[in-house]
């Protein structure tokens, strides 16, 4: 069978991106070209088609729910900090992940290939994803503008959420743990062969933390989270398919800010996210149909309530509209898949601190890309994407992509694309006075869009079919990036801070992971070198680990229904920049290596029961100032499911 | 209530996307009683230990000045600061006048001493200035006498007193010393200068 007759069969196979495979699909004959015994794993988000994850001509890496599960995580950012090369940032906006050295705000959050609304300084906060709603999470390296447009720099992250796999299925799951750590949800499920449907519903708590107990500070917030969601798959006789899911989800947290002033804040934060789409998609033989409409919608309220005094007590309210409409085509003509689409897009913004209150900008792009086989072994894409912006116009993004396939054993990948970043709202109109502290912001109306060029090169290694050995080297660089600039003074603010299109930047490096199954053991290990710095000023930017290494071990008895996993992650030194002698200047300070190392035992009882204990954290790693970690953390649990 | 009837009470019995208005569940501070030593609508002043007045005044107005009359200790209202000759110091967030110069008519001078409030016991020989019009830096605003009382810390926002202290030579023929203690109030505010000042 020859590569673009995979691609092909995954294609008839998979054809909702982002969606539950037909049933079947997992149980599909086995190509002739894959190892023996080697489940079948497709992956969608890189070219919009479904692929082998092996075969995938950009390299995805992939976190199914068996790894989920394993996991033991309860939302998307606990699944993703065990990822090579993924470093949690946990800012103002929320917890998001540095990809090759980038900030949050250059990585795509999509669900179900679609984007969604909720950035906060840049940051889609990925622990309100909750794990029991994710089917699989896949990551893709490098831009991914050339089919998602905006924000894919660093690369994209699709969240492809769960349906149900059995005829009928439910599962019920709590787990309890430090901080008053509670969650509980439930799931039930039924499936047939025109038919998958699901609902499930969980509650989930947290006190919170603080790694510095001599501050009135708190570190982690207190949460609170409820959310309900629902699948529904119909599946026609023919080649029709409808697809939809939705979901509403309301969190509210609660910490405590303690300014060098003096001043004293009780933060509250509730945020409600409404997410719905619906996917009509047909599938013939050697090609695809679909079309995607979504809805997101992101409300959330602060408070800021100064302790003994209201002058500084702040509230705002942000509404985030995001409807999206995406069709795609895709068919085999002879060697080629051809992958076309467009898509529109419809973001309306209000909130108290912009200026004007209400924003909104349009988004109209098409896209195409060709993955051509000429040869069994390689394969090429070309593809190009071209947006137009209300706001700056319009934006071409191309990339081009190839994979090698010298032997059965070895995979080469490359890939030179463009990627942009649109300025957010915030970005572009803000005005917000911190009477407080005496600064104020303003957006700047006027602000482009962040571009980027970037070069991808990898190597992967199948020796055997339980071993797989990958390396691959990154670069990066941002023209035009957004930085925050010190205004004119000429209102009495004591300083006044705006946005500008100065900056350049560059993130290079190198990622590599090895995993090995012997038996009922199961290995991996990976290493990130990456040197992010500002062109510039030379400087390296803040808070990146130059070196960084995981290694985890999987030990899985099947007879006794024991699994027990062992995870440790080493971090090198990053670099902050202080005014450690008050002289006005930064000055570089950089912070202590540190490791983190995880356990987690889990326990089946018959086929319908799993019981888990774990320890998080065990070596207690973090402080308050450069490293806000969770503590050291124990937790146990109970799943049933049927 | 345990934790999870509070969850269930919470969550589970609203109604979807019934989320209510958190200004409408989270109560404001109670309003704070009147400071005992009020010498005007802005202004609280008490005795200091060591010595001389403790002058707390809430200048947190981005617009308006509050004046005070060392003197009398006490805080004016002033119209026509231009030609008043009754004020010593005015006070606008983080800015100092003195009724001298481009401020005002009196013709009050400042002198700088680089010294404790504790520590100055005469008035200096010479160094005494008014406030001028802008020169060349990189702010729009007079180049008050007073303009150095604080240090800014770029990072925090956060101005801490530098430890000094000014003589003020008033229209009247007085002589005071006067030093910028703090510039937030006890819930951290800023824009409330706390000033020391004594009569020489």
């Amino acid at each position: 069978m020859t590569l673009s007759a995979l691609i092909i069969t995954a294609l008839a196979a998979a054809p909702a991106e982002g969606s539950e495979e037909q049933p079947g699909t997992q149980t599909a004959s086995e190509p002739e070209d894959t190892f023996e015994g080697e489940s079948r794993n497709l992956v969608v988000t890189a070219t919009r088609s479904a692929h082998e994850k092996n075969d995938a001509p950009i390299s995805t890496d992939v976190f199914d729910r068996q790894m989920i599960q394993d996991t033991g995580a309860e939302n998307a950012l606990e699944v993703l900090e065990e990822a090579p090369g993924i470093q949690v940032d946990r800012g103002v906006g929320g917890a998001g992940v540095r990809l090759q050295g980038l900030d949050p705000k250059y990585t795509l959050i999509l669900v179900d290939g679609q984007r969604v609304s909720g950035r906060i300084d840049g940051t889609v906060d990925l622990t309100r994803f909750p794990a029991e709603d994710i089917e699989r999470i896949e990551i893709v390296r490098g831009p991914g503008s050339v089919l998602y447009g905006a924000d894919a720099l660093a690369g994209t992250i699709n969240i492809i959420t769960r349906r149900a796999a059995k005829r009928w299925e439910s599962e019920a799951h709590s787990s309890y743990g430090s901080f008053n750590t509670l969650d509980l949800t439930g799931r039930v499920g039924h499936r047939t062969k025109r038919y998958t449907g699901s609902l499930s519903a969980g509650l989930h708590n947290t006190d919170g933390w603080d790694a510095d107990p001599s501050t009135l500070s708190t570190t982690g917030p207190s949460a609170r989270q409820f959310e309900v969601s629902t699948g529904q798959r119909f599946t026609s006789r023919g080649m029709f398919a409808l697809d939809g899911w939705a979901q509403y989800l309301r969190r509210t947290t609660r910490g405590v800010d303690a300014l060098n002033t003096g001043a004293v804040f009780d933060r509250v934060n509730r945020s409600e996210t409404l997410t719905a789409n619906l996917t009509p998609s047909a599938t013939w033989n050697d090609g695809s149909f679909r079309f995607t409409g979504s809805y997101s919608l992101f409300r959330d309220q602060f408070f800021n309530d100064q302790r003994g005094s209201a002058a500084l007590d702040a509230s705002q309210e942000t509404f985030d509209h995001v409807a999206q409409g995406t069709a795609t085509l895709s068919q085999r003509v002879e060697e080629h898949v051809l992958t076309t689409g467009v898509d529109a897009q419809f973001e309306v913004l209000s909130a108290d601190r912009i200026d004007p209150g209400t924003v909104d900008r349009q988004r109209y792009a098409v896209f195409a890309q060709d993955e051509w086989t000429p040869l069994e072994s390689l394969s090429i894409l070309p593809g190009v994407r071209l947006d137009y912006d209300s706001l700056f116009g319009l934006y071409p993004t191309p990339r081009i992509a190839m994979m090698l396939r010298p032997g059965q054993r070895w995979r080469l990948r490359a890939s030179y694309g463009r990627g942009y970043r649109a300025p957010t709202f915030r970005e572009m109109y803000l005005l917000f006075t911190n009477a407080g502290v005496g600064y104020q912001v303003r957006g700047n109306p006027s602000l482009q869009p962040e571009t980027s060029w970037s070069t991808h090169v990898s190597a992967q290694f199948l020796p055997w079919r339980w071993a797989s050995i990958s390396v691959a080297a990154f670069d990066h660089r941002l023209q035009d990036t957004v930085v925050i600039d010190t205004l004119d003074n000429s209102d009495g603010a004591l300083t006044l801070f705006g946005y500008a299109n100065i900056g350049n930047a560059e993130s290079r490096g190198i990622e590599s992971s090895a995993s090995f199954e012997v038996g009922p053991l199961t290995f991996d290990g990976s290493y990130t070198l990456t040197h992010a710095r500002d062109l510039d000023s030379g400087l390296v930017l803040p808070g990146r680990a130059r070196h960084r290494g995981t290694a985890g071990a999987r030990i899985h008895r099947e007879s006794w229904g024991t699994t027990l996993r062992i995870r440790t992650a080493i971090t090198g030194t990053r670099t902050f920049y202080v005014d450690a002698n008050d002289d006005d200047v930064l000055e570089p300070l950089d912070s202590s290596p540190y490791a983190t190392l995880d356990a987690r035992l889990a326990q089946t009882f018959t086929r319908y029961v799993e019981a888990y204990v774990g320890i998080d954290n065990i070596l207690g790693a973090g402080n308050a100032t450069d490293n806000p970690l969770v503590p050291r953390s124990y937790y146990g649990g109970v799943t049933v499911r049927y | 209530m345990t934790l999870l009837q509070r969850l269930l009470a919470a969550q589970l019995l609203c109604p979807l996307a019934c989320a209510g208005d958190l200004d409408d569940e989270l109560g404001g501070d109670a309003v704070q009683p009147p400071a005992e030593g009020r010498v005007g609508p802005n202004t609280t002043t008490e005795a200091r230990e060591g010595g001389g007045q403790l002058s707390t005044i809430d200048a947190s107005d981005e617009v308006l000045w509050v004046y005070l009359d060392l003197e009398t200790g006490t805080e004016l209202e002033v119209e026509d600061p231009a030609d008043d000759l009754r004020w010593d110091l005015a006070f606008r967030r983080f800015h100092i006048a003195t009724n001298g110069g481009v401020s005002g008519s009196a013709g009050s001078e400042v002198a700088l001493v680089p010294q404790l409030f504790d520590e100055v016991s005469s008035i200096p020989d010479s160094g005494f200035l008014v406030d001028a019009s802008d020169g060349d830096d990189d702010n729009e605003d007079p180049d008050y006498v007073f303009r150095d009382w604080y240090d800014y810390n770029f990072m925090t926002h956060v101005l801490t007193a530098h430890p000094q202290t000014y003589v003020v030579l008033t229209g009247s023929g007085n002589a005071f010393k006067v030093a910028i203690e703090h510039y937030y109030d006890e819930a951290g505010t800023s824009g409330f200068p706390t000033v020391a000042w004594a009569a020489l």
